[in-house]
């Protein structure tokens, strides 16, 4: 069953097409998520959806709703955890939750979202007292305490540490087992590569290419990819000339060659750094991941 | 409605947790209110009146009588007052060429007063009495307006049956109840306060709306505008909760001003509370079109700090008029804290209005309609 329908969607800011043409449809169920780079469109793309912001053309159909035509039809059924958003400084977190969850129709109960989203011992500090990564999860709390069916999360665990991302993970993948569907955006490929079931990738307005994170990257890569950290063989034109490498792609910190026989690579790299006088004693071998993917495509990396 | 009560709740947590907003919205009227009462108390006391400006006022006495000469010298005894006794044609003609602002002509009718006043009022029928102001000395016509029916009230001790009839016909209010205070001269309490209290309405009003361009920056009204939250009901809770603290407001100011310094009480609270809700409707929406101008919170300091104080120094509402060159006393006629202070001047110590209580409503009225459909067309969520 499909929960939301995007058909051809464009929106303007005067000459600056935001969102060109874009089509997706997310079935109930699922963690779908959008990655792209910054003003690839992601936002405008889930603010279109949720029904804060209009349209130029296209039709957008949540849980069988236009958000433009019927936004409050729309909105009591869905949970939305917005970027960058603060919420009434001088409340506590149980009173900013207890507010929201007036809101909608079927609240869940508030204690059992604090605990969830590990607030417990912070629940009777004020809004302005707590952290970034606290206020994120706060903020992440009033997507879910809507006991929404689709819970729409624009960068939910950007500003947080590594464990409390994933913590925030299991509470994600907890919503999927509870049945709801989730829309996530992400500038973070390990947390679309594990949390997702199908990730699109946005650039320029248009999705570039929706998959599962798997089937992306088995569609684009059968190679290996061979990071150089060393700085010694950073920018060394003479890694281009390698005959068993396809390509090679010089990073902010480290460069990578991509290869479909790694052992005659590693033998050529080490055969070429002898020959420099450089002793090879840095560099890493891994499958391509998403982040390979995205580049490919994009010609970036998201987070620069 | 629960919806809308959590709101409510939530909104005033939030302010009265604000220790800032607290100290503008009522400790800093309180400040002022006694600040300017110490102020202008001591300077409307007799005796201390030699370095204030004298205002030339005509006195024309048809009867001749005793009544009329204790009104002539009430008015001579006020400092501020430098009165001349004329007669008619010569008052008349120095009111044309300009040499005097005021004119005040008591008519032989008043001398009988006492024996005919009864039949007056069973008749329902006023003695008039004419007065002469020029439109720049209207200011001065509220303590005119005190000092003949005190003398009336003390000839009389009656309701009053004495009308005062302006020769530009702008305005007169009748059936005053002053209960008026032992000052030789007319009480500029009754001036000052409610223009004060004006004031804080028109400060509240414009610096309360920065907190809905806070919760904008904040990105806090398009988090709000995501749930099912009505967005008529989150401006419908705001606006509540600035009308209340307007009432609190004017009920401090009001009270420290009539108890401390004797400030008059003419109308009733209900009609009072009318005045306050229009003064606080016209600069809450005044407030809310100035954030739709300014994109951060600095600038919609700044918009609200131009406006306040160009509106506080050109409304009339610390000095006496006369002390502004002519131009400055148009643009004056332009800004909306005038006809507020007017009409609050009036609700409260009953003073006539300068230029007519109708005037002020329509004014404040106008102003407000215009506030609201620009805000209505401008106003953005995020």
């Amino acid at each position: 069953m499909t929960v939301i329908e995007v058909k051809n969607l464009t929106k303007r800011y005067g000459i600056l097409k935001a969102v060109d043409g874009l089509s997706l449809s997310v079935a109930k169920g699922e963690i779908f998520g959008m990655l792209g780079p910054n003003g690839a469109g992601k936002s405008t793309t889930f603010e279109i959806i949720v029904g804060i912001l209009r349209r130029d053309s296209g039709d957008v159909k949540v849980l069988g709703v236009d958000p433009q035509k019927q936004p409050e039809a729309v909105k009591s059924r869905i949970g939305v955890q917005l970027q960058a958003a603060q919420t009434f400084r001088k409340l506590t977190v149980r009173e900013t939750l207890k507010l929201f969850a007036g809101f909608y129709p079927n609240p869940l109960p508030v204690d059992e979202i604090i605990a969830q989203v590990g607030l417990a011992e912070k629940k009777n500090s004020r809004v302005e007292t707590l952290s970034g990564g606290q206020m994120q999860r706060l903020s992440v709390a009033i997507a879910m305490i809507s006991n929404g069916e689709i819970i729409f999360l624009d960068e939910p665990t950007a500003g947080l540490d590594p464990q409390a991302r994933r913590d925030l993970w299991g509470s994600i993948i907890e919503l999927k087992n509870s049945g709801k569907t989730v829309f996530l955006t992400t500038h973070f490929m390990e947390e679309a590569q594990k949390l997702c079931d199908r990730v699109a990738i946005i650039d320029y307005g248009k999705i570039v290419a929706l998959e599962t994170p798997q089937e992306l990257i088995t569609a684009h890569f059968q190679e290996m990819s061979l990071e150089i950290v060393q700085p010694e063989l950073r920018n060394e034109t003479k890694l281009r000339e390698l005959t068993s490498v396809t390509e090679v792609i010089e990073l902010n910190d480290h460069t990578v060659l991509r290869t479909p026989n790694l052992t005659a690579t590693i033998q050529e790299l080490s055969a070429l750094a002898k020959a420099l006088g450089i002793k090879l004693d840095d560099f890493r071998i891994r499958q391509a991941n998403l982040e390979d993917v995205f580049l490919k495509l994009t010609g970036r990396r998201i987070r620069q | 409605m629960k919806a809308f009560f959590q709101l409510l709740t939530a909104n005033m947590k939030e302010i009265f947790r604000d220790r800032m907003q607290l100290w503008w919205f009522i400790l800093f009227p309180v400040l002022f209110v006694t600040g300017f009462g110490v102020v202008y108390s001591g300077a409307a006391s007799p005796g201390t009146g030699d370095n204030t400006i004298k205002f030339d006022v005509g006195i024309v006495s048809e009867g001749e009588g005793a009544f009329a000469a204790a009104i002539t010298e009430a008015f001579t005894g006020v400092p501020e007052f430098s009165v001349q006794t004329r007669t008619k044609s010569e008052a008349l003609q120095e009111f044309a060429k300009g040499k005097s602002g005021l004119v005040i002509i008591l008519p032989a009718e008043l001398e009988v007063l006492p024996v005919t006043a009864e039949n007056l009022i069973n008749e329902n029928r006023k003695i008039e009495i004419p007065v002469y102001c020029r439109p720049d000395k209207m200011f001065l016509m509220y303590g005119v307006n005190e000092i003949l029916h005190r003398a009336e009230k003390e000839v009389l001790g009656q309701p009053s049956v004495m009308e005062i009839k302006l020769n530009t016909a702008i305005t007169h209010d009748d059936g005053l109840d002053n209960n008026g205070d032992n000052n030789a001269g007319f009480n500029i309490i009754d001036y000052i306060l409610p223009g004060i209290l004006g004031m804080t309405l028109m400060q509240l009003g414009l610096f309360g709306s920065i907190r809905v361009l806070a919760l904008r920056v904040a990105r806090i009204l398009k988090l709000l505008g995501a749930t099912p939250l009505p967005r008529g009901m989150f401006l419908a809770v705001e606006i509540l909760i600035r009308i209340g603290i307007s009432f609190i407001q004017a009920l401090v100011v009001i009270i420290i001003g009539h108890h401390g310094f004797g400030l008059t009480l003419a109308n009733n609270w209900l009609y009072i509370a009318g005045w306050v809700l229009l003064g606080t409707a016209t600069f809450v929406s005044m407030g809310y079109m100035f954030t739709t101008f300014a994109r951060t919170i600095e600038s919609g300091n700044a918009i609200m700090q131009l406006a306040q104080l160009l509106m506080m120094f050109l409304s009339g509402i610390f000095m006496p008029l006369d002390l502004l060159p002519g131009y400055l006393q148009t643009v004056m006629r332009f800004i909306p804290l005038t006809y507020l202070a007017d009409g609050m001047r009036h609700a409260i110590a009953g003073n006539p209005s300068l230029y007519g209580v109708t005037t002020d409503f329509v004014v404040l009225l106008g102003v407000t309609t215009f506030c609201l459909i620009t805000t209505v067309k401008r106003f953005k969520w995020e």
